[in-house]
């Protein structure tokens, strides 16, 4: 019994000395192994920098290329990847989060979580209340003076479809997200909490 | 004597390590008593509690424990839990949705977790999920099995050292290959095995609590949106897509069981 265990093990360890010695084979069965199989249909979204929440609401993905077109024939100016998980209830106030994701930290820098630029585009025809701020510009200089200029901000959101671009800039570089943005009346947006 | 030794080992293991998962009857070996395991989740219940910032919103602390209790209640029908600490506890974090019970029944939801939880039942869902964990006692499992896995990758180093002719730095590649081989061959699947196991009896003891099984899907419907960016294998949880599929097939069994008995 002893001697055929014996024998056993001796035929897997010369087996796999043989198998060992064969760069080539050894290459192969390990890349077979390790080979990640990901659906082809799906989009890598592992590049971002920043993580957001407009009002305690998360940012996902969209993992549909179908709705990524769709909004495109909306939107020519840019491909819109990123949307809200549930829509926002109508005319209150807009409040968005930011965060740096750590494993970016190299690329972008330290990052001010209020530093953040945010643009409405309506996907349908709507005239929105602006009110005009005036703003310091810390990273243009004139004469050894801060520019100031003009932005005007939007507090609230009437009823309907939107994409938003959130722009963050960081100490070292900036990134940005287009986000599709459902609006509805409060009593169609479920809160639970 | 090596043969006596081996089934003195493999028979020791049996009777002292062999228990039974609730609901789902399935054994599993684990080397920690239980005693020893309420201990230890005890007070690292307490260490984390520490740590972290607990949320103070009355509302929601009420909610969670309203349901927690109404899951309790049929637990305490069938199980003796009253070794157990039951706590619920909301973290303010609002970046991570997430929640988890320790081994002594001390369970924390992560408030980052609340846009995805839309009415009772799918926090029924949530927490009768991460209080199955705590009573199939996955925790120590998984601790058992990872020092069982150990040992096979040893065995895997052995073999890779043999090779005389590789470099130092080869070497160090295959150590890290046994690694991974020994990682996603069986401690991966082993606990994702344990998450499907602990959506089966969180799906039982809700439903038995009176909420809606469905609701499992709707709440997994919302993170499966997001899903996909790492394949199964290679992460401790089943995909969303894989959990719907297979409690689609659970509810279909369960409600044809229903139907067929009236």
């Amino acid at each position: 019994m002893r001697g055929a265990i014996f024998l056993l093990l001796s035929t897997i360890f010369t087996g796999c000395h043989i198998y060992n010695d064969t760069v080539v084979i050894r290459g192969f069965l390990f890349s077979g192994l390790f080979k990640k199989e990901v659906n082809p249909a799906l989009i890598s979204y592992e590049g971002y920098a920043f993580d957001a929440l407009i009002n305690g609401v998360p940012v996902i993905e969209i993992n549909n290329k179908d709705k990524i077109a769709s909004l495109k024939e909306y939107i020519d100016k840019t491909s819109v990847h990123w949307q809200l998980l549930k829509p926002l209830p109508a005319n209150t106030p807009i409040v968005v989060d930011i965060k740096r994701k750590r494993i970016k930290e190299h690329d972008i820098g330290k990052l001010n979580p209020k530093s953040y630029e945010i643009d409405y585009h309506p996907l349908f025809d709507v005239k929105l209340d602006r009110e005009m701020v005036l703003v310091k510009n810390p990273n243009i200089i004139i004469n050894g003076k801060t520019l100031i200029t003009r932005r005007y901000i939007i507090k609230q959101l009437p009823k309907g479809d939107y994409v938003v671009s959130l722009t963050v800039v960081g100490s070292k570089n900036w990134d940005r997200k287009e986000i599709f943005v459902q609006v509805r009346e409060e009593d169609n947006v479920s809160k639970f909490f | 004597m090596f043969q006596n030794f081996f089934k003195f080992m493999i028979s020791t293991i049996l009777i002292i390590g062999c228990s039974q998962t609730p609901i789902t009857n399935r054994v599993q070996i684990i080397t920690t008593s239980k005693a020893q395991e309420l201990k230890q989740g005890k007070n690292l219940y307490n260490k984390i509690l520490k740590r972290v910032k607990l949320s103070q919103n009355k509302k929601a602390i009420e909610i969670i424990n309203r349901v927690g209790q109404k899951l309790l209640k049929v637990i305490n029908q069938e199980y003796d839990t009253s070794n157990y600490d039951w706590q619920f506890n909301i973290v303010d974090n609002k970046w991570v949705a997430n929640a988890v019970c320790f081994p002594a029944g001390g369970v924390l939801i992560y408030s980052g977790l609340f846009p995805y939880i839309d009415n009772e039942d799918e926090l029924a869902v949530v927490l009768g999920h991460e209080i199955a964990h705590a009573l199939a006692r996955h925790r120590v499992e998984s601790k058992t099995n990872l020092s069982l896995s150990k040992v096979f990758e040893e065995i895997t180093k052995i073999y890779l050292y043999m090779d005389k002719n590789s470099l130092a730095f080869q070497k160090e590649i295959d150590n890290k290959k046994a690694e991974t081989l020994i990682k996603e061959w069986i401690n991966l699947p082993h606990s994702r095995k344990q998450e499907y196991e602990a959506d089966y009896i969180g799906l039982i003891l809700s439903s038995k609590a009176g909420y809606n099984p469905k609701a499992y899907l709707s709440f997994w419907r919302k993170f499966a949106q997001e899903s996909a960016r790492k394949p199964e294998f290679a992460s401790t949880h089943p995909t969303p897509k894989h959990r719907i599929e297979k409690m689609e097939e659970i509810l279909r069994k369960i409600l044809l069981d229903k139907f067929t008995n009236i």
